[in-house]
This record gives C-alpha cells, sequence and structure tokens, in this order.
C-alpha cells in the first residue's frame, strides 16, 4: 500500500483550495496547473472529492472549486482514505473463505494492525496543520527527509512529490518483507450473491412507454385502479408537510406528514413502471426528511439519497419489481421520532394483471400516538419518548386519529358490494390484529403479498412496518366495526373504524329472532 | 511502522506546506466586533458526544468565548454592507444555495426594527464563516457548541438528564411552521448562553464533522459511515446515548446540510479563543 498518484494529487487540490478557496471558487485548470496534474486527471479527481462532500462546485465563468469543510477538521486521512483505503476486507486471497474481525484469517490480525499504523500520521494531520506549520514532526525527521529530495520541476510545492517518494520508498520496503503475508491476507471481494433455484434475480425489462403524474389521494381514499397494460414512467410528487392537527376531540399534535395527512397519500403504480420520486420538504419545516419505501429494491428504500432541508427537494428512481402492498416512511434519524409523528403511508404496485375488480376500495392504517398527557387529554400534545422507548402507546388509531374512520367519516358500503381494504400499520411498534366485527374475510393476501394466499379469515395478523389486503362481499346492512382486537386499544386507546352499510339485505343472511332486553333492536 | 518510515511521513507532511497564509477573508478587522459582554466566557471542560470519537468517551474542549446570542438580521446587515460580495445579488454561487436571505425584502433591508432583532437565517456555512471572520472571530467546532448546549440553566452538563432532553425534544418539534423571534428572549443557560435550542439551528465550523472528523475507524472513507448514521435504525450504532433524541434531532439536521444549504430555520453564532 502506498499514497498512490490520485490521493496525493487530491491531497494537493485540497491545499490549494483550502490556501485560495476561502474567497474565491478556483478553476479546475488553475489547480491542475497549481498541482502539476494532467488537465483530465484532475476534473476526475475533483469529481471524486465533490462526490464525497468535501468540495462543492458552481459552473459559469465565476465558477470553480471551493473546499466544503473546515480545513482545521479534515485529515490527510480523509483524502487519503477516499482513493486508496481498500473496501473491507471479506474474503482471504487463497479461495473464497469468508473473512471479517469475528471470523480472521492467519493474517488478518497482523496486516489490519500494519495498516492502521501506517495510517495514523495520516490520520492525527489536518489540511490546516500542513498550511499553518503545524504537523508534528522532529527537526532530524525534516532534514532526514530533505536530504533525500530531488527538486523537480513542480509549479507549487514541488518537493510533494520528492517527499511522496520518500515515504513510498519506505512503504515499499515494508511491503516487501510483508509480502509473504500479503499473499495470504485478505483481499475484497465483490461476489454476487447465488441465486437459487425459485427465487428470481429481476430484470427491468419491461419497455417503459409514456410518462404520467401519478395522483395521490388522501385517506382513506385510493386512486382508481390502472387499466393499463404497458410499463409507463410515473413521476411521484410527495410534499413533507409539518402541521398541527388533531388526534382526537379537543387534542392537536403536531404531526409530520407525507403529503398532509396521516397515513400519507397512496400512491398506485404498476408492476414494472419505473417511478420517479420527487420529495419535497416545506420550506417552512424545521427538520430534514426522507422517504424509505419497502416497495423499493436499492439503498435504505430509498431514504440514502433522499434527505431533504427544509425547502429543498430530492428526486430518485426505482423501478417497482415486485408487486404487492407496501408501506413507504421517513427513516431520518432518530426514525421512531419521525414515525411516532406521523411520516408512513402507502404504495401499491399493482401486479401485471391487476386486482380482481371489486367495487369499493378502503386505505385505512393503523398506528400509535405516544403523548404526554393521558388519553384525551385536551391541549396540543407532544411526543412522549418515554413511552414510546416502553412501547407503551396513548392512542392507537386508525389513519391518524380518534374518530378518523367513525360517525360522518365512517365508509360507505352497500348490501351486495365486493369491498377491498388497503391495510397497513405503521407500528412505530406494535402488531395489528385486524378484523371487522360483523363481517369474515373471504380473501386475504397475507402481509400485503401479492397472492390472495388464505380464504374466510376472522382476524389476519399485520405487522409493524407491514401490511394486508383483505377482500369481502357485504351481505347485511347495518354498521361493520373495524378494529384491531387486541381488545383493549380499540376500547380505550381509539382503534375504531366503521364500514356504513346501507340497502336490502335477505333476512335468510342474519335475523334477530328475540332479544333479551326489552325494546332492544338487535341491530 | 519503521523509525525511517515515520520519519519520510513527517517528513511529507512538512514539505506539503504551501507558502501563502490561509483563510484570509477580505474585510477583516474589528468591524462589527460585539462588546466583550456579548460573549461568554466558558471554562475548560469535557462533553460525551453523540457519536463517540474515543469509544464512548468524553471528548476535552478548551476554554473558548461563544456569542451569548445568534447574530442577529441587523448584525449581518452591517455585514453585507461592508462586504457587498457577499450581498444576496452578489454572492457567488458556490458560497450558497438561491433561498441566501431570500425573505429579506432586498438586499439591503433586512426588515423592521423588530425583524433586525431576529436571528439571521437562510445563511450558508460559508457566509456564516465569512462573517465571524470579519468580526474577527469564528465559527464554534460542534464540540464546542455541543458542550455549550449541555448546560441547562442550572446545570453545566444536562445532556443525561431526560427531563431536560424531553423538554429540548419539544422546542424543536415546536419549532414548526413558525417564525423564529427576537434573539435573547430564552432563559440564559448555566454559563450565560442564550436560545442555543429555542430558536435556530446553528451552524458549526466543523457540522460535517461526522464526514472527516472520525479516527477510530480502521477501514472505509467516513463517508459510507456518514451516510449509514443517518438513516434508519443504524443511527443508533454507535451513539453513545441512544435515549438522546435531542441530539440525534441535530445531528441529523448537520447530516443534512452541505456549505452552501440555507434554511429558515438555520442560524449561528461567532466564537473565540478564551
Ligand atoms: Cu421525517
Amino acid at each position: 500500500m502506498t499514497i498512490s498518484a490520485t490521493a496525493d494529487y487530491a491531497l494537493r487540490a485540497i491545499l490549494v483550495l483550502a490556501r485560495d478557496g476561502a474567497t474565491r471558487p478556483v478553476r479546475a485548470d488553475e489547480i491542475a496547473e497549481a498541482t502539476g496534474a494532467p488537465r483530465n486527471y484532475m476534473a476526475k479527481t475533483l469529481n471524486s472529492l465533490a462526490k464525497a462532500g468535501l468540495v462543492s462546485s458552481a459552473r459559469g465563468p465565476a465558477g470553480g472549486y471551493v473546499l466544503s469543510v473546515a480545513a482545521e477538521e479534515l485529515s490527510l486521512a480523509t483524502i487519503v482514505d477516499l482513493f486508496d483505503e481498500p473496501r473491507p476486507q471479506t474474503h482471504c486471497m487463497l479461495g473464497s473463505t469468508p473473512c471479517d474481525p469475528q471470523h480472521p484469517c492467519a493474517a488478518h490480525g497482523t496486516w489490519t494492525r500494519i495498516k492502521a499504523e501506517r495510517r495514523a500520521p495520516l490520520a492525527s494531520t489536518t489540511v490546516a496543520d500542513l498550511l499553518t506549520g503545524r504537523a508534528p514532526a522532529t527537526a532530524s525527521a525534516v532534514s532526514t527527509a530533505v536530504s533525500t529530495t530531488r527538486t523537480l520541476p513542480m509549479p507549487i510545492h514541488r518537493s510533494t512529490f520528492s517527499a511522496k517518494r520518500a515515504v513510498t520508498t519506505a512503504i515499499l520496503a515494508t511491503a516487501a518483507l510483508l509480502s509473504s503475508a500479503t499473499i495470504i491476507g485478505c483481499t475484497s471481494s465483490a461476489d454476487a450473491a447465488e441465486s437459487k433455484s425459485g427465487v428470481p434475480v429481476r430484470q427491468v425489462t419491461d419497455e417503459i412507454r409514456g410518462e404520467e403524474v401519478a395522483k395521490l389521494v388522501a385517506p382513506p381514499n385510493v386512486p382508481a385502479p390502472i387499466t393499463r397494460s404497458h410499463a409507463t414512467k410515473v413521476i411521484v410528487n410527495l410534499e413533507v408537510i409539518e402541521k398541527t392537527m388533531r388526534l382526537a376531540d379537543s387534542v392537536e399534535y403536531t404531526m409530520w406528514t407525507f403529503g398532509g395527512s396521516v397515513p400519507g397519500t397512496f400512491i398506485r403504480v404498476r408492476q414494472g413502471d419505473l417511478v420517479e420520486l420527487h420529495l419535497k420538504n416545506a420550506a417552512n419545516s424545521t427538520m430534514p426528511h426522507n422517504i424509505d419505501l419497502h416497495a423499493v429494491t436499492g439503498p435504505g428504500g430509498g431514504a440514502k439519497v433522499s434527505l431533504t432541508l427544509p425547502g429543498h427537494e430530492s428526486v430518485f428512481t426505482f423501478t417497482a419489481l415486485n408487486p404487492g402492498l407496501y408501506v413507504y416512511h421517513c427513516a431520518t434519524s432518530p426514525v421512531p421520532m419521525h414515525m411516532a409523528n406521523g411520516m408512513y403511508g402507502m404504495i401499491l404496485v399493482e401486479p401485471k394483471g391487476g386486482l380482481p375488480k371489486v367495487d369499493r376500495e378502503f386505505y385505512v392504517m393503523q398506528s400509535e400516538f405516544y403523548t404526554h398527557g393521558k388519553y384525551g387529554e385536551h391541549g396540543l400534545q407532544t411526543l412522549d419518548m418515554d413511552k414510546g422507548i416502553e412501547e407503551k402507546p396513548t392512542y392507537v388509531v386508525f389513519n391518524g386519529a380518534v374518530g378518523a374512520l367513525t360517525g360522518d367519516n365512517a365508509l360507505q358500503a352497500k348490501v351486495g358490494e365486493r369491498v377491498r381494504i388497503f391495510f397497513g400499520d405503521a407500528g412505530p411498534n406494535l402488531v395489528s390484529s385486524f378484523h371487522v366485527i360483523g363481517e369474515i374475510f373471504d380473501n386475504v393476501y397475507q402481509e400485503g403479498g401479492s397472492m390472495a394466499t388464505q380464504h374466510n379469515v376472522q382476524t389476519t395478523l399485520v405487522p409493524a412496518g407491514g401490511s394486508a389486503i383483505v377482500e369481502f362481499g357485504v351481505e347485511k346492512s347495518g354498521d361493520l366495526i373495524l378494529v384491531d382486537h387486541a381488545i383493549f386499544r380499540a376500547f380505550n386507546k381509539g382503534t375504531l373504524g366503521m364500514i356504513h352499510v346501507s340497502g336490502d339485505d335477505d333476512k335468510k343472511v342474519f335475523a334477530a329472532v328475540k332479544t333479551g332486553v326489552p325494546g332492544m333492536k338487535g341491530e | 511502522m519503521t523509525t525511517a518510515m515515520r520519519a519520510a511521513v513527517l517528513a511529507l507532511l512538512l514539505l506539503l506546506v504551501l507558502p501563502s497564509t490561509a483563510f484570509a477573508v477580505p474585510g477583516r478587522g474589528a468591524r462589527g466586533t460585539r462588546a466583550a459582554a456579548a460573549m461568554a466566557a466558558l471554562p475548560a471542560g469535557s462533553y460525551r458526544p453523540l457519536y463517540g470519537r474515543a469509544g464512548g468517551e468524553r471528548v476535552a474542549v478548551a476554554a473558548f468565548r461563544l456569542d451569548r446570542t445568534a447574530v442577529t438580521r441587523g448584525e449581518y446587515l452591517d455585514f453585507v454592507r461592508a462586504n457587498p460580495q457577499w450581498r444576496r445579488d452578489a454572492i457567488r454561487n458556490v458560497f450558497a444555495e438561491p433561498g441566501y436571505l431570500s425573505t429579506w425584502a432586498d438586499a439591503l433591508n433586512a426588515g423592521d426594527a423588530s425583524d433586525l432583532q431576529r436571528p439571521v437565517t437562510e445563511i450558508s456555512w460559508f457566509a456564516a464563516r465569512a462573517y465571524c471572520a470579519w468580526r474577527g472571530a469564528r465559527l464554534p467546532t460542534m464540540d464546542e457548541w455541543e458542550y455549550a448546549a449541555a448546560a441547562s440553566e442550572t446545570r453545566r452538563d444536562a445532556s443525561a438528564d431526560p427531563a431536560f432532553v424531553r423538554r429540548l425534544v419539544a422546542l424543536y418539534a415546536g419549532r414548526a411552521g413558525t417564525t423564529p423571534g427576537a434573539v435573547g428572549r430564552g432563559a440564559p443557560n448555566a454559563y450565560g448562553v442564550r436560545d442555543l435550542h429555542g430558536l435556530v439551528w446553528e451552524w458549526t465550523a466543523d457540522f460535517n464533522s461526522v464526514i472527516v472528523a472520525d479516527d477510530s475507524r480502521s477501514t472505509g472513507s467516513g463517508v459510507g459511515e456518514r451516510d449509514h448514521q443517518i438513516f434508519c435504525a443504524s443511527a443508533a450504532i454507535g451513539a453513545a446515548d441512544a435515549t438522546n433524541y435531542a441530539a440525534f434531532l441535530r445531528y441529523a439536521v448537520r447530516a443534512a446540510l452541505t456549505g452552501r444549504s440555507t434554511m429558515r430555520t438555520l442560524g449561528f453564532r461567532c466564537a473565540s479563543g478564551a
């Protein structure tokens, strides 16, 4: 291991920026000239530094590069590591034996230690140290190195190369001594996972035709089923809005929302669609936010690339590879707080053939709220982290508030109709024993998968961060009651919803014959 | 590492020194300097960072001075008048996003008398740094800021007090949708510093030190580590106190910033040596 030419150029580019870039951007060609690096080479190097967040750039006549971190805080190791540090060691060089700190191969410990020692001076010296001459060194060390220096025709700090060579020589000598260790030492490996039979490794094969902007609708409604039979590009515009909303009668809570509602707006796409997700964060938000969609195959479900400051926007694309009903949520640290404040919703990836036709589709999501005040205590409530950590919610509700699906807000259906509920459980902690009092689920797509896997189900278990699709025909008029059958929640914490069924029904389905309480109607 | 190698490495470090002074900022001088009383003197001490650089140990902080209040719109207006290159219609793109001072009525109009008392926000790190340098000061480091901000009204280190953490979380979350009011209204903390939590987020010199200052790692660039720490449940890995949600919120904000970033709820204050 030596300091590579690229790392060396990078180091010198950083020094130029630290010196000259405090008051003006420095052009790439100026940097190339000052460091003696070929222009193209320097451009690539600067690109890498920009990607790592160490420098930033502006285009145009007054454009160029500036250092975007404090020189006092930037260690030389940080720069060198960007270019030279090997990927984490996962395999031994001889054969493909896995190798990591827990299961080291013969040379693992020694090699790791040597690398760490070699790196230490780079880690303890900052760019500012170099510029101000505060590098921790002794006079003899300097004179030794200087005496081995050859003068090279470099425009500035010409001694860099030669000093580097002194280091290189020393490191090479050590490396030679260690060559036998290197052979059995660890090397990084990017072995692709082997696919097993029955487990598809999916490929994007669908041709994308056209483009549309997704219609996003607030709960309990869902966008209409997809009728197209080809893949398209779907643009999804989601805006994060922090706002005070009703949690129960006379109880308010400052919710963090996707699209202004809790749960967030429902996204509906088709398997194979290319989704371009625009995550905006309102300018008057106080927190950064991001999004992790469980429908995304990619880093953090998108969270890794979508951290968005107030007043900003992030965009990423993904192909909806797997059909199913998926939860999405904010994953910004501290995640439990972002989720406890309402940052979740669902995205349906319809299978290519679509779902069977029904008459009504509803979007219901269960979640918990942890407030300082007791259940029902009036006023603006705030998050009680301790209750969250203890997993003792004050509220467990459907669609973000007590009463979001009862009274005037009850869902509506008619006798003879087929109903589908896209049901999600946001948690943050509890699983749901989802049950509809007075009905039996004819079909359950367990855990939100793409197949009706079970029929004639009374109560289906929905994991936190998971979902289920339930379908049933409505045979009887009256009110169907949605509950989490962990029944204290329904009774004391708000987990109640209602489907009001109107129309004439067949008395053979159900009829009250005699009631044990005089005057009670029974239905 | 052999002696020869160590000598050579040290020589490299020294010989890389460039023949020029670093960090010169034009207009640097005593103009805009706050009265001495406007800065609090903080004694040397230590604090426990959320993400430890020394295996969860406390980090030592040398004595320093810190503005008692955040820099106001009025103070920043003086700076912009004296340094027109930092006017919003003159600032170079590379130093700030378009949001820079965008809620000002115009480039030299920061609002009425009460607006001038509010903390200046929509400020990039470059701009905050230049302002402090102009005043003959600097931005506090993250260690200094966190050290000062660990103090409650009565205790110098209340960071492990659940009630204090709860109060901070409520303060941060309570800012949603509001406009920050005048500086100096909050109660002084044990060091005599105000509004570290109640008004706006604040820049630190090394806001992105999660990228660059981790010397304890043995592999990796550190960039991945930064990514790793800010998203999802993995943020709890390596945290000194996974119940300190207030600290997680602050670190998440810093992690989302670049030097050009501006926000309506992000301001700054300056520091200097003891
Ligand atoms: Cu969030």
